[in-house]
């Protein structure tokens, strides 16, 4: 059995009610202040990892799938024809560039909200188990820049389905998809809210951890939509299923 | 970096027969003994050289538990080579290669280079499955076939490496169309067609390897 859910709390959107709609992809990532969350927060580890500086980052939060120009939009998530959020500044972040380009065919019309992170191990031992995933190092230290993002499958899904990994490569420190996994198969938890930082439990007992990198003065705002999708993801999504363990 | 054509390659085959330990070795000349299971898709890369032309393999790692199939088989369309792979100290991972077969063939292009590989050749003393019952189900079925240890590295390249010459073979003899994009070709950034099809002079660099160096 997976950790008991976090105590979650959300009040139905203004002149709606969970009854009557089904929120849509657009909903999850609308800003919102963190208040309307309430998150029961899984305790700081024994061994915290220190704190990051901000890094740089336009601090563009982009959820769009046209290619377009736009117009002026009121800010990240306002919501569109088609139901999804766009950026504030109008183009899309990093990894949707990357799909965009084409290398990945299947992939390059995914709408998806993504963020930077850095992977960190709060643990004493962190023992990494699989070399083709971003590897942690020594307890506390800034590990591998990851860009986290979900994305739907398809654009009529009112949930993310997909979970998509992406980092630098070796060689040339372009940005390289990892993987890509089932949203089902996945779980996402705040662990610490104060840092930014979440928990990713796939369901071959591989977890690990990720902080939020973005400037300062939109990171909480970026994290509120993290907490908000997962909250979405957790309580709402019709095809989730158990977390166990095989 | 600049490539002339980008291959999208599958690996499929059962749970633990070494399909992400093979993708280690070839990206990373690495082995891994111990790892986890594979869920969804885990993506490697690298540059090969086919005939004097720089070629990108994209290598899609899909989970082979049965449980995540209907999702993994999704993503084999647009696969021009396929690495099937089966473990030859488990009959059983032979025995549903027609299954995998199958699968590969119902969701991909017609045309997808298919080798057939008997992982695991370090583990003779508890072989199971022998070469002439790969090598007879590969020449049944029209696949290329080698034994491969991602262990110790052997035929690892090879295997690879083979497949895309097999597929730039498909290509020069236009069987492939590279502008199609479900046959998991991709014309490189700024590379012509009359640049990019077509015999050209054979140079090799120390990445582009012989068909079979008989390490196994």
């Amino acid at each position: 059995m997976g950790p008991p859910l976090p105590d979650l709390q959300e009040p139905p959107p203004p002149g709606t009610s969970s009854q009557t709609r089904r929120p849509l992809l657009c909903d999850v990532i609308k800003p919102a202040p963190h208040r309307d969350v309430t998150v029961r927060v899984v305790p700081p580890p024994r061994f915290l990892p220190r704190l990051l500086h901000p890094l740089p980052s336009s601090g563009d939060i982009a959820m769009r799938r046209d290619r377009g120009p736009k117009t002026a939009l009121g800010g990240a998530g306002e919501v569109e024809p088609g139901g999804m959020a766009a950026s504030p500044m109008g183009r899309p972040r990093r990894l949707q560039r990357y799909l965009q380009s084409g290398e990945f065919d299947q992939f390059r019309d995914f709408p998806i909200f993504e963020s930077n992170f850095v992977q960190f191990c709060p643990h004493i031992y962190p023992a990494p188990t699989s070399d083709l995933w971003p590897q942690v190092t020594r307890l506390g230290e800034v590990a591998n820049e990851v860009t986290m993002g979900v994305a739907a499958s398809s654009p009529a899904l009112e949930l993310p389905d997909l979970l998509l990994l992406a980092g630098p490569a070796k060689e040339n420190g372009h940005l390289q998809l990892f993987g890509l996994f089932p949203l089902k198969f996945v779980q996402l938890f705040v662990h610490d809210k104060s840092r930014c930082q979440l928990e990713v439990k796939l369901n071959t007992s591989r977890t690990f951890y990720l902080q939020l990198r973005a400037p300062l003065e939109t990171r909480d705002r970026e994290f509120g939509q993290w907490v908000r999708l997962l909250y979405r993801l957790r309580f709402l999504s019709a095809s989730a299923v158990p977390f166990t363990q095989e | 970096m600049t490539y002339a054509y980008l291959f999208k390659y599958i690996i499929i085959g059962d749970t633990g027969v070494g399909k992400s330990c093979l993708l280690l070795q070839f990206t990373d000349k690495r082995f891994q003994p111990v790892h986890d299971l594979t869920i969804g898709v885990e993506f490697g890369a690298r540059m090969v050289n086919i005939d004097g032309k720089q070629i990108k393999l994209q290598i899609w790692d899909t989970a082979g538990q049965e449980s995540f199939r209907s999702i993994t088989r999704s993503y084999y369309r647009g696969a021009a080579g396929a690495l099937l792979v089966y473990d030859i100290t488990r009959r059983e991972t032979f025995n549903h290669l027609t299954s995998w077969l199958e699968d590969a063939r119902q969701h991909s292009s017609s045309n997808m280079v298919i080798m057939l590989i008997g992982n695991k050749s370090d583990l003779e003393s508890r072989r199971d499955v022998k070469r002439e019952e790969g090598e007879a189900f590969a020449r049944e079925h029209g696949l290329i076939f080698m034994e491969t240890s991602a262990k110790t590295a052997c035929n690892v390249e090879e295997a690879f490496i083979n497949t895309a010459k097999e597929i730039y073979r498909k290509i020069q003899q236009g069987l492939f169309d590279v502008h199609n994009e479900a046959n998991g070709i991709k014309i490189g950034p700024q590379q012509s067609i009359s640049t990019s099809v077509g015999p050209s002079a054979s140079q090799r660099n120390s990445r582009d390897i012989g068909s079979n160096s008989g390490c196994c």
